[in-house]
Parts: C-alpha cells; sequence; structure tokens
C-alpha cells in the first residue's frame, strides 16, 4: 500500500508550503505596516486580508456553469456511442469505489486528451473530459484519468487553490497600495534624509516584487504536490497504477496543444501538455516524474472482478 | 481556595474531560460503524444489478450460440440459487459460483464471431463488465470501511470502552478460492 506513504508526504508538503504562504503574507504586512501604512498601522493589512477572503468566497461559491460555458462543455449522452456509455459506467464504478456522489459528466470538444474537475465540494462538483479522451483512451485509461479528477474533488482541492489564490491576490494587493502609497510621498524634499528615503523606498520595492514572485512560486509548488496527491489517490481507488501510467504514457507521446490553455484553467486540467524547461513554473509535475513515481507500486492482488 | 476547593476542582474538571473524551469516542465508533454497515448494502445493491442482467445476456448468447446450453443452464442455475440463499455465507458463496459461471460464459462467446459482432451483445458484455467492475469495488470500498472501523475499535484508549458499548471487529471480504481461478472451458 505505498500509495497510502505518497499520500502523507504529499499531505505534509502541502501544510509546510501553506505554512510558507502565510508566513510571507504576514512577514509582507507587517513590513509594510511599519514602514508604508505608517499612519494606519495594523489596520490595513487585515483590511486587505478580508477583502481577498471575500473575493476567494465569491468564486468559491459561484458554482460551475460559467466555467464550463467558458470551454464550450456539454452534458455527456451516455447513448450517444458504446465509448461514451462507457465512460459514464466507468465513473459510476469509481464513485463506488472512492464513496463519492456521482457527479454529472461533461465533455469538452478538444483533440488533445485531458480532462478536469471543478466545484466547491463533492456534492457539487462536475468532471469534464474531451473528445480526445473518448475516443483514445482505453477502458482502463479512462479509469485511471477519471480517478484523478475524483481524487481532486475529494481532497477538496478546488477549495485549496481558491484559498491560495485569495492569499496570492492579498500579497499583490497589499504589493499595489505599498506603491501607491510610495508614490504619494514627497521626496523632493532638500534635506539630507532623501537620499536614504529614496533607497528605503526602492528597497521595499524590491521585497514587494520578491514577496509578490515567491506568492507565484508558492501557489505553483502546491498545485504540483496536488496532482502528485491526485495521482497517488487515484491509484488508491483503482489499486493499480497500470490505466493511469497507459494514460499519461500516451499523453506524453502526443503532446498536442490544448485549445483553451488559459493560465487560470491550466492548473486544473489533468495534465499540462505544455513542455517547459523550468519545472518551477509548471502547475503540473513533468509527466516523466509522474510515471516514475506511479511505476514504483505493484497492482495490489485483485478484489475479484473481471476488469 | 481552600485545599477541599481545589481538590473538587480537580475532580469536577477530570470528570468532564473524561465525559467529553467518552461522547468523543463513542460517537466516533458508531460513525465508522454505520459506514461499514452503508458499505455493505451497497454491494447488495451492485449484486442484485448483476442479477438483473443476466436474463438479457443468456438470451442474447442463445440465439447464436444454443449448442452451449451446458454454460447457459450453469448461468441460469447459478443466478437462481443466488437470488433465493440467505444467509450471508451461503450468499458469498452462490455469488463467487455465479462470477464463475459467467466467466465461463463470456470465455465461451469468444469462439462465436457472429456473436462477438452483434451490437447488443457487445453492449451487455460492456454492463457485465461494469457490473463485475462495480461489485468488486463496492466490496473494496466495504473492506476499505471495515478497516477504519476494526483499527478505530483496536486503538488505544478506545478499545477499553469499545467491548462494553458492542463493538465488535466487521469481517472483510475475502475473494472466495473459485474466483481466484481463471474460468476453465468445456467443449
Amino acid at each position: 500500500m505505498n500509495f497510502r506513504d505518497e499520500q502523507k508526504r504529499n499531505v505534509r508538503t502541502t501544510w509546510l508550503l501553506s505554512g510558507a504562504f502565510f508566513l510571507l503574507l504576514t512577514v509582507t504586512g507587517v513590513l509594510l505596516d511599519f514602514f508604508i501604512f505608517k499612519g494606519q498601522m495594523f489596520l490595513i493589512t487585515p483590511a486587505v486580508v478580508i477583502f481577498a477572503a471575500g473575493q476567494g468566497l465569491y468564486a468559491y461559491y459561484s458554482g460551475t456553469a460559467m466555467l464550463l460555458r467558458s470551454v464550450e462543455a456539454v452534458p455527456l449522452d451516455s447513448s450517444a456511442s458504446p465509448k461514451h456509455r462507457q465512460v459514464q459506467n466507468i465513473l459510476e464504478e469509481l464513485c463506488l469505489a472512492a464513496g463519492l456522489p456521482q457527479p454529472p459528466l461533461y465533455v469538452e470538444p478538444d483533440a488533445a486528451i485531458n480532462a478536469f474537475a471543478a466545484g466547491r465540494d463533492p456534492e457539487h462538483s462536475v468532471v469534464c473530459v474531451t473528445t480526445g479522451l473518448i475516443d483514445r483512451l482505453e477502458r482502463n485509461e479512462i479509469a485511471g484519468v477519471l480517478a484523478h479528477e475524483l481524487a481532486h474533488i475529494r481532497n477538496r482541492d478546488v477549495l485549496l487553490f481558491t484559498i491560495m489564490a485569495a492569499f496570492v491576490g492579498a500579497v499583490g494587493l497589499l504589493a499595489a497600495l505599498a506603491f501607491r502609497s510610495i508614490r504619494g510621498t514627497r521626496v523632493s524634499r532638500r534635506s539630507k534624509n532623501s537620499g536614504q528615503l529614496v533607497l528605503a523606498l526602492i528597497l521595499i520595492a524590491v521585497v514587494l516584487w520578491l514577496a509578490s514572485w515567491l506568492g507565484k512560486l508558492l501557489r505553483l509548488a502546491v498545485s504540483r504536490t496536488r496532482e502528485f496527491l491526485a495521482d497517488a489517490t487515484a491509484v488508491e481507488f483503482t489499486r493499480e497504477p497500470d490505466g493511469l501510467v497507459s494514460a499519461l504514457e500516451k499523453i506524453r507521446q502526443e503532446a498536442i496543444e490544448t485549445e483553451y490553455g488559459e493560465a487560470d484553467m491550466a492548473h486544473a486540467y489533468f495534465a499540462q501538455p505544455h513542455f517547459r524547461a523550468s519545472s518551477f513554473f509548471a502547475s503540473h509535475p513533468p509527466l516523466d516524474e509522474r510515471i516514475a513515481r506511479l511505476r514504483v507500486w505493484q497492482p495490489e492482488p485483485p478484489t475479484p472482478a473481471a476488469r | 481556595m481552600t485545599p477541599v476547593l481545589i481538590i473538587l476542582a480537580g475532580l469536577v474538571g477530570f470528570v468532564l474531560i473524561v465525559g467529553l473524551w467518552l461522547m468523543g469516542a463513542y460517537n466516533g465508533m458508531v460513525t465508522l460503524r454505520q459506514a461499514v454497515k452503508n458499505a455493505w448494502a451497497q454491494i447488495d445493491v451492485q449484486l442484485r444489478r448483476r442479477h438483473d442482467l443476466i436474463p438479457n445476456i443468456v438470451n442474447t448468447v442463445k440465439g447464436y450460440a444454443a449448442h452451449e446450453k451446458g454454460t447457459l443452464e450453469a448461468v441460469i442455475n447459478a443466478r437462481a440459487k443466488a437470488t433465493s440463499v440467505t444467509l450471508p455465507a451461503d450468499r458469498i458463496k452462490a455469488e463467487g459460483e455465479l462470477s464463475s459461471a459467467l466467466g465461463r460464459l463470456l470465455a465461451v462467446s469468444e469462439s462465436y464471431p457472429e456473436l462477438k459482432a452483434n451490437q447488443n451483445f457487445l453492449a451487455l458484455q460492456e454492463e457485465l463488465t461494469s457490473t463485475e467492475n462495480r461489485v468488486a469495488y463496492a466490496r473494496q470500498f466495504y473492506n476499505d470501511n471495515a478497516t477504519k472501523y476494526n483499527t478505530g475499535i483496536q486503538v488505544f484508549p478506545n478499545v477499553i470502552i469499545a467491548g462494553m458499548f458492542g463493538f465488535r471487529e466487521e469481517p472483510l471480504f475475502e475473494a472466495p478460492a473459485e474466483a481466484k481461478e481463471p474460468p476453465t472451458v468445456q467443449f
């Protein structure tokens, strides 16, 4: 049951990264409160956090309809073809393994093999697959991908990503407010302190720039960790990694560009087909590493079933 | 505060803490046990789904492979037995026999190309595969919940009160011996 150790490891990493996030926000807020918002100390940062939290809550509760429309997804019709029926069956089977309520299935017109899950909690989630996935994957591969998406739903990754986005938004908002405050400071005084003042302001600008970069990197690191966790949880559902490995290998081989590659959506997809040189900036871990981690586990002796 | 009051306060605090723990532990074990019951019921649902599929499959195969009377009758008899027995041990055995009979039927169908090309049969085959998977996943889910529950009533300190409140270990679902062997085809 090595996938359980992998799950524990990724949950630990998530906690560590979340702690780093919180630290980043706190340090940035405190520094700014001391050096920039002098008159309104300890008032601005909480206000910004509350505002960002409000934005986050709005995004969290706004539902999936808009998202589905934006990728032109339609509900899956299981009578459209035997393959469609099969995909519907597979989802129902996996919901039994996962103990999750069954989310509605949608289909997105796209030749690439991909899928995503969305929704604020298991009762209000949807799963969307591409037409490419339906046409090109075998039964056990489809099972691997759908298990991965159900894993995201069970692990509440949408909630986590919304919180991350709120954090990043808060840091960004603080930075913007601080810059405006800096611009408003009169530097044209002819005093011996003006030089030091300019230096301090430049320093603070650098710190803010670093902070927002760090926030983005942390967010991507969390995203990658949750992808590994979703892979491990998918294996918990199917008790064999071969289907998922096979699907990932097919995607790696073909690497067709996704039609809808907006940065916002990228992290929610099953795999990132664009290959980037540096893995720091990818929201998904490299396919090679995902496959390598999965290959470590041998399938368990099967609970009686035909696959 | 006099020493008597301090001791009294300490005693009350201790009783409160123990009481809270008791409540939490008991409720936790109840929740785990209910999950096990629910998972067990779910297996039943999938097994019944399988029973409902079989008449269709038998009729479709009969149309193309009437010679295979023995194999077809084995399936029909196994299904009848599975739907009639009531004791859990008997049911597990009967369902295992049904799985084997179905496996043999599907293996035999491989030698009838007309049957394999029949859309109806293919759809039924997919439904059967799906149903077998659902039964397996339902059992897996049950095993997972039973394991959580068994662990939950055996860890310290829950183990102290588990027995006196009637929380007993639940059996895990084992694969019956026949299901582990590949079905043999007899011509």
